[in-house]
């Protein structure tokens, strides 16, 4: 290992994005422009969208109720509370985009022909799942409202819904953060580009015969993209609050922190999967399928994904942007830092680490 | 064996393309060897394998007494080698791209500056050093591709037709600059397809089909080359090659191009001869001359005659 050899293939890999402009906008401006036109463009219809239920009533007809809301399978019971704070905690955790409050009286109140209420609590900071559950879950309950009275004159139970982290439930105020994972690909992109670049020239069949190890080869590529990947994520950072409006609720140093790990995750996932590509096209078709669409879909960014169970559960916790939309988020619209999100961070540092070595491992110098 | 580059039964196969067939070398400290052959000969697996950057499927090969398989990365200090393919970097200028493989090559301090100085003046590219890499004309991306594989002073440089698309006086000057490494004793092992390239050489390998056909100074082999080479140009080439053919003192006729190209045992006589014949049997003869034999046709010639 040599200073010198690694911070010569650093400087050349700057001057090399500093250089070459279409490189240079992969890694400044574009993650940016996608997030406007991502957020201008998102309208989705909710999948499954996860409820964690108070139940204080405990009675035939709350369950009843439940019952019902989970019947088809659009809403999935995944947290049984026993008070606000075990609700709280759930869609800390992501665990939950809705939580219903049935109170004690419930059952008697509507057995007295006096109409009950039920109290819902949407995950404000996962605009698409909660807005669209809030309004299924109305329908549901006055469904089941119907049901119970022959004579519908005035609805029996009335839904009080209430978002946390983000009041207004404003959907581009709040679905900006979840998408910065997204468009923080394109470094991957872009690495992705250069490394199978400099094979394509031939360039680095002269590196093969110099005494470059493959531990200076990739962390000299990594570090330029790292940098300007951090660049790329403030731009983006700077358009969601100036221009979004999302208030930055978390410590900056923190967000960058964690936007550093990620980026060291999807970056070094890219360099050990482009260590068995030759050519440019394919270096972009694959980033693209391995990361850009399943994030898109798997990730939890524009569909709410059960990433508890089933087959999803395994691809979404190997994708990057999995964990950092959770980071983004919470960063965002909880409040959070590093450490509420440590979690998330040590599985970022994991999918980025793990390649990293066997990008090193497998690294031939060999044509 | 004792010379500085050695290899015995080198051979590479993909898949089951057999691309070099043991060939063997014995090569002493400060050779110019030349490694001639038509594309697709084996001319750059065989210097990939020499140079450690490719393993081949048998053989061995030792260049500084080290093996070029299991010690490549204790040779790469004492080794320079220049790929087939223009490869340095073309955004960057050249003098970034030397200093790019003195850092590489661990060459720093007060050597680094002066290495560098003296190799762009070396390479005749001191006035250009802060042109983009990219844009400089093919002969000067050779000589910087030169200058970048000799920064640390190796004691074996590899070319892989380095001269390749250049024009001739570029070529000469690339000549020059390795008679010049020459002298101060390096040994370099080159690829090329021109024949008058192999003229400079100490010793050249013909090579054809993954395997050394021929061997020996340059003098040896251009004997081997029967009688004179003939270019005819003609429209009629169809009727020309037959012609030709059945004429006395031909050895070869070759269509290339637009051209004909007839080796026969004495280039004077059989010029008037053969014009004779052809301008007889209804072709039109638009040039006929005395042409220097490129060594595809050499070998083409060597090969019918194996």
């Amino acid at each position: 290992m040599s200073l010198h050899r690694l911070w010569a293939i650093i400087r050349k890999e700057f001057r090399h994005i500093q250089r070459d402009k279409r490189t240079l906008f992969l890694v400044t401006l574009s993650p940016a422009i996608m997030l406007i036109a991502f957020a201008y463009l998102f309208a989705f219809e909710v999948q499954s969208v996860r409820l964690g239920v108070w139940d204080a009533d405990q009675s035939a007809l709350s369950r009843q109720f439940i019952a019902s809301l989970i019947a088809d399978g659009k809403f999935s019971l995944a947290e049984n509370g026993n008070g606000y704070e075990s609700l709280r905690g759930a869609m800390m955790r992501g665990d939950i985009h809705l939580g219903v409050i049935i109170p004690p009286d419930f059952e008697a109140q509507i057995l007295a022909g006096d109409g009950a209420s039920v109290q819902l609590i949407a995950d404000g900071s996962d605009t698409i799942a909660a807005a669209g559950g809030v309004t299924r879950f109305r329908q549901r309950t006055a469904e089941f409202a119907r049901r119970l009275t022959s004579t519908s004159s005035a609805p029996p139970i009335i839904v009080q819904a209430q978002a946390w982290y983000n009041r207004d439930l404003d959907s581009t105020f709040a679905m900006v953060p979840g998408l910065v994972p997204i468009v923080m690909i394109m470094p991957s992109l872009a690495i992705a580009l250069a490394i199978t670049r400099e094979r394509e020239l031939g360039s680095f069949e002269t590196l093969i015969a110099t005494p470059i190890h493959a531990f200076e080869y990739l962390l000299g590529k990594l570090i330029p993209y790292i940098a300007y990947g951090v660049v790329s994520a403030s731009i983006a950072y700077a358009l969601a609050i100036i221009w979004f409006r999302v208030p930055l609720r978390g410590p900056v140093p923190d967000l960058l922190a964690m936007t550093v790990l990620y980026l060291f995750a999807s970056l070094g996932v890219t360099l050990f999967i482009c260590g068995f590509i030759a050519s440019q096209g394919t270096a972009m078709r694959v980033v693209m399928l391995l990361f850009f669409i399943p994030s898109f879909f798997l990730s939890g960014v524009t569909l709410p994904v059960d990433t508890k169970s089933g087959p999803g559960q395994f691809i979404s916790f190997l994708l990057p942007a999995s964990h950092f939309v959770q980071i983004t988020r919470g960063a965002f619209l909880k409040a959070m830092g590093i450490d509420q999100l440590a979690a998330q961070s040590l599985n970022l540092f994991l999918i980025g680490v793990i390649p990293f070595a066997l990008g090193i491992l497998t690294f031939r110098k060999r044509v | 064996m004792t010379g500085q580059i050695t290899a015995t039964q080198l051979s590479k196969t993909f898949r089951k393309n057999q691309a070099v067939r043991g060939v063997s070398f014995d090569i002493a400290p400060g050779e110019i060897y030349g490694l001639i052959g038509p594309d697709g000969a084996g001319k750059t697996t065989t210097i990939r394998m020499l140079a450690g950057v490719m393993d081949p499927t048998r053989g061995t090969a030792r260049v500084n007494g080290l093996d070029t398989t299991r010690q490549a990365e204790q040779l790469r200090a004492h080794v320079g080698y220049m790929a087939q393919k223009f490869s340095l970097y073309g955004d960057l200028s050249v003098r970034e791209n030397i200093e790019f493989y003195a850092d590489i090559f661990g060459v720093r301090g007060k050597a680094r500056a002066e290495r560098i100085a003296r190799l762009l003046k070396f390479a005749r590219l001191d006035q250009f050093q802060d042109r983009d890499a990219g844009v400089l004309s093919g002969g000067m991306k050779k000589k910087l591709g030169l200058a970048c594989a000799f920064i640390h002073r190796p004691r074996v440089l590899f070319l892989d037709e380095p001269t390749n698309g250049v024009d001739p006086i570029s070529r000469r000057e690339f000549w020059d600059i390795l008679s010049d490494l020459h002298i101060e004793g390096v040994t370099i092992f080159i690829s090329t397809a021109y024949l008058d390239e192999a003229e400079r050489c100490s010793r050249v390998g013909l090579m054809y089909r993954g395997e050394i056909i021929r061997e020996g100074t340059p003098i040896a082999l251009r004997q081997l080359v029967q009688g004179d080479l003939l270019a005819i140009i003609t429209p009629d080439l169809q009727i020309a090659e037959n012609v030709a053919q059945k004429l006395p003192g031909i050895f070869e006729v070759q269509v290339y191009g637009d051209r004909l190209h007839v080796f026969v045992d004495a280039g004077a006589t059989r010029a008037r001869e053969i014009e004779i014949a052809l301008v007889a049997a209804g072709a039109t003869i638009k040039q006929i001359r005395p042409a220097a034999p490129h060594l595809q046709e050499a070998f083409i010639s060597l090969i019918s005659h194996l």
